[in-house]
């Protein structure tokens, strides 16, 4: 018996499928591949498009505060019932050694409702927690005894973590006071698919495809706690700690369980705070830990490694538009990025924002636009590399 | 409510997120769940079964789709044949009438221009004789009219010559025109039901020509009408006997000829090779591959391009016999190069469709894994070629597959 191993030589091209040809290197192993598919993925920023606007804060705002799913304290400063969506596209270009390689993604980044009542408070959250969404595709060679097959293979991932979050605020002597039940849950699909062509000298002698496809189900919990109060009318400070029992990700086979594995997840903290400087001018700051130090993967792909965040933004008011008050805001932010290739240093996440927000129907809906423009990673370094350009809309009713 | 709240969000979770393809990953480090395709092989002496055997007798001059007339020094070849079928009524117009004389005839040959006619420079005399002997279409042969019964002289007992014709260059089609009286020729036919037939062959050395079909043609005079009608009646039943016969079958595998050889496998394989599973595992190809022994001896070696195909047995060949009931075909034809077998190349069958039939099957519903090889079509001439079985591993036939285990799907 002979066991030949795969003679994998490297098309240079192929239609439209251009392949990057260059020696494996350590570093370079991850390049090309999109941070959502690194570790448990990308953590996705839970804000709407007003605190995406002044530098991702979104914790302690003042003038409306915001439907991020982030303090559920903060929920307790709103008078009527509110409910706002958020919708978050982005391009990415992800760098290689040889070329860059455009993609883009889209994620329904939060959805959150609050109803008051006295001095309560309750409230529901669908937010984005863990993006895991990537597809690749790729040219390459079968070399064999039985014929030379060019195939093409594409790799899919699809789906990731979300959670629906119940909160419940109480007003006490000017502080609000939340306390939030999180269930963590989703889903992931994963697709293999390696397509081969005929033989290059002989069109008739072809060879069959490869094909496999999974799904896993997510399920875990988390409980998070915050405070918030408004130490004058000009400044609102909130702060909240999280705590999450393990992430369980199931994959089951006709109704039957076939692999079960478990993550720990992080415990978090997060501070912000706003000010009215001037009356046009409301500054905003935010700054978190999120101890991801203690995730571990299945395998050793991937390490893990707490993550500091910080924003700062500003909004200012008093530009009109057809005669309706047209804020406008600015800010920036950077993230550590939790996951990143064993023997690469920790990857971080950059970007400078802008945004408006615009009210319509006799200021009942509101309508918020920022646009981030910022990079993740360093490919020399942390061996992946992406620059991204997001869009986040929102759109909310009775924000006030 | 909670699990309307958690439905909407998986539903909100599988739809919120959507990602465009990255097309053009480096393919040496791509991310995600894969499998990688390797090649495995293993010689059938390896296999926890193999058995392989010719067998003989699938087509036979009667029945195939050529009749030979050759005067090669390796492979003489004559047609044989009788005319059962002569009328002793025709129609004029509406009314059936009898024949009242057989005027003329004259023996029509269409020849297989494609199939690469041989014809020596001085050209040949086609010869129809009568016979003096009777034959039986299924057993004759070079050296016996039936099976027990030989020839006074191989080749056929040739009684007078019918007639003749010179051929100095190649036509589609050729006639030979009865130079007896015609009238007591097909009368004395009509009597016995074409018996004893007649003969055709090839004077000239160098000659060899494939006829793809035969008949007589000739003119009758009905009772009562001064006119002549042109008829046509093809032989009933035709054969053709040539030398030398072709050698039964040794331990070697046959594919070919006349009689028609087919090959039969029964085999078992392993439920992994070299660490790798087969069973469950996508068989991307599975072929099993034949070792030509080169070209057998003249007459039998061609250098026409045959076909082959394979197909499914329906039950144990080893049991049954050559009559086993055969199934479905699997795959394409298979071309038989001459000039890779007759170097000793390999012959490539591609059995993938029933092996992955056993990878995916239950452990307890495993199909057998049996083969016929044919050559397609049957019969279509002498030559044949011959592959190495399990008694010699030097030429023995080996199977290679291109498998992709099962995917090892996680999360990182």
């Amino acid at each position: 018996m002979t066991l030949h191993a795969l003679s994998a030589a490297r098309r240079c091209a192929m239609g439209a499928l251009v392949v990057i040809c260059f020696s494996a290197d350590a570093r370079l192993v991850w390049s090309q591949t999109p941070f959502t598919a690194v570790g448990l993925g990308t953590p996705v920023l839970p804000i709407d498009a007003r605190a995406a606007g002044m530098g991702g804060t979104g914790l302690g705002l003042l003038d409306g505060g915001s439907l991020s799913a982030r303090n559920p304290a903060d929920m307790g400063f709103y008078v009527r019932p509110v409910i706002g969506i958020t919708y978050s596209p982005e391009s990415i270009s992800v760098k290689g050694p040889g070329q860059d390689l455009d993609s883009g993604r889209s994620r329904l980044g939060v959805l959150r409702g609050a109803v008051p009542f006295d001095d309560w408070t309750l409230g529901v959250a669908f937010a984005s927690e863990l993006d895991q969404d990537w597809q690749i595709e790729f040219a390459d060679t079968l070399r064999s005894a039985l014929g030379t097959f060019p195939f093409t293979e594409q790799r899919v991932s699809d789906g990731g973590v979300s959670s629906v979050n119940f909160t419940l605020t109480r007003r006490v002597a000017g502080v609000s006071l939340g306390v939030e039940y999180g269930i963590i849950t989703g889903n992931l699909r994963q697709l293999f698919l390696r397509d081969f062509e005929a033989d290059t000298a002989d069109f008739q002698n072809r060879i069959a495809a490869s094909a496999a496809t999974t799904s896993w189900s997510y399920a875990g919990s988390r409980v998070r706690v915050g405070a918030a109060t408004d130490v004058t009318d000009r400044i609102r400070l909130s702060a909240d700690v999280s705590l999450q029992g393990d992430l369980t990700a199931e994959r089951d086979s006709l109704d039957v369980l076939v692999q079960s594995t478990s993550f720990q997840m992080p415990t978090a903290f997060e501070a912000g705070a706003s000010a009215r400087v001037t009356p046009r001018i409301l500054v905003s700051g935010a700054a978190g830990w999120t101890g991801w130090s203690g995730t571990e993967g299945s395998s050793a792909e991937f390490v893990a490694s707490d993550v500091v965040w910080f924003g700062l933004g500003a909004e200012l008011t008093g530009a009109r538009l057809l005669g309706a008050n047209v804020p406008l805001r600015f800010g920036l932010r950077r993230t550590d990025l939790p996951f990143h290739a064993p023997g690469t240093t920790q990857p971080t996440e950059t970007a400078i924002t802008v945004g408006f927000g615009l009210r319509v129907g006799a200021e009942q809906a509101k309508l918020d636009v920022a646009f981030e423009f910022g990079s993740r990673g360093d490919l020399a370094e942390s061996g992946v590399e992406e620059s991204f350009k997001r869009l986040s809309l929102s759109l909310a009713l009775f924000q006030r | 409510m909670k699990k309307v709240l958690l439905v909407l969000a998986t539903v909100l979770a599988a739809g919120s997120c959507t990602e465009d393809s990255l097309v053009g990953v480096d393919p040496t480090s791509p991310p995600g769940p894969s499998s990688e395709t390797v090649e495995l092989s293993i010689a059938v002496g390896d296999l926890p079964l193999w058995k392989d055997t010719t067998f003989v007798g699938y087509a036979v001059p009667s029945s195939s789709g050529i009749q030979l007339i050759a005067t090669e020094p390796a492979l003489t070849s004559r047609v044989l044949g009788r005319f059962s079928t002569l009328p002793d009524s025709i129609f004029v117009d509406t009314v059936r009438l009898a024949v009242e004389r057989y005027e003329s005839a004259r023996l029509r040959l269409i020849v297989d221009s494609l199939a690469g006619p041989v014809l020596p420079d001085s050209g040949t005399e086609l010869r129809m004789h009568g016979l003096t002997r009777g034959f039986d279409e299924r057993e004759a042969s070079w050296t016996e009219a039936r099976a027990g019964e030989s020839w006074t002289t191989p080749g056929g007992d040739l009684a007078d010559l019918l007639g003749s014709v010179r051929v100095d260059s190649l036509q589609d089609t050729l006639f030979v025109p009865i130079s007896v009286d015609s009238d007591s020729l097909l009368s004395d036919w009509l009597a016995n039901d074409g018996e004893l037939g007649y003969a055709v062959s090839s004077s000239a050395d160098g000659s060899n020509l494939s006829l793809t079909a035969l008949a007589l043609v000739f003119d009758v005079k009905p009772e009562g009408q001064d006119t002549l009608i042109e008829v046509v009646r093809g032989p009933q039943p035709s054969t053709f006997i040539f030398s030398p016969m072709t050698p039964p079958p040794g331990e070697e595998l046959r594919l070919g000829g006349l009689p028609a050889s087919r090959v039969y496998i029964r085999f078992e394989l392993p439920d992994t090779l070299d660490g790798v599973p087969l069973r469950g595992s996508r068989i991307n190809r599975a072929s099993v591959i034949f070792k030509s022994l080169g070209g057998p001896p003249d007459p039998f070696m061609t250098t026409d391009t045959l076909f082959a195909s394979i197909f499914d047995l329906l039950t144990d060949p080893f049991e049954f016999g050559p009559k086993t009931p055969v199934g479905q075909n699997f795959g394409n034809f298979i071309e038989l190069d001459p000039d890779v077998l007759a170097t000793g190349g390999e012959l490539d069958l591609n059995v993938t469709q029933l092996t992955q039939a056993w990878a995916s099957a239950p452990a307890d519903s495993l199909p057998d894994l049996r083969i016929g090889i044919r050559t397609l079509p049957e019969g279509g001439g002498v030559g044949y070629w011959e592959f190495g079985d399990i008694s010699d591993p030097a030429t023995a036939p080996r199977l290679v597959f291109l498998v992709t285990p099962p995917t090892e799907f996680s999360v990182p």
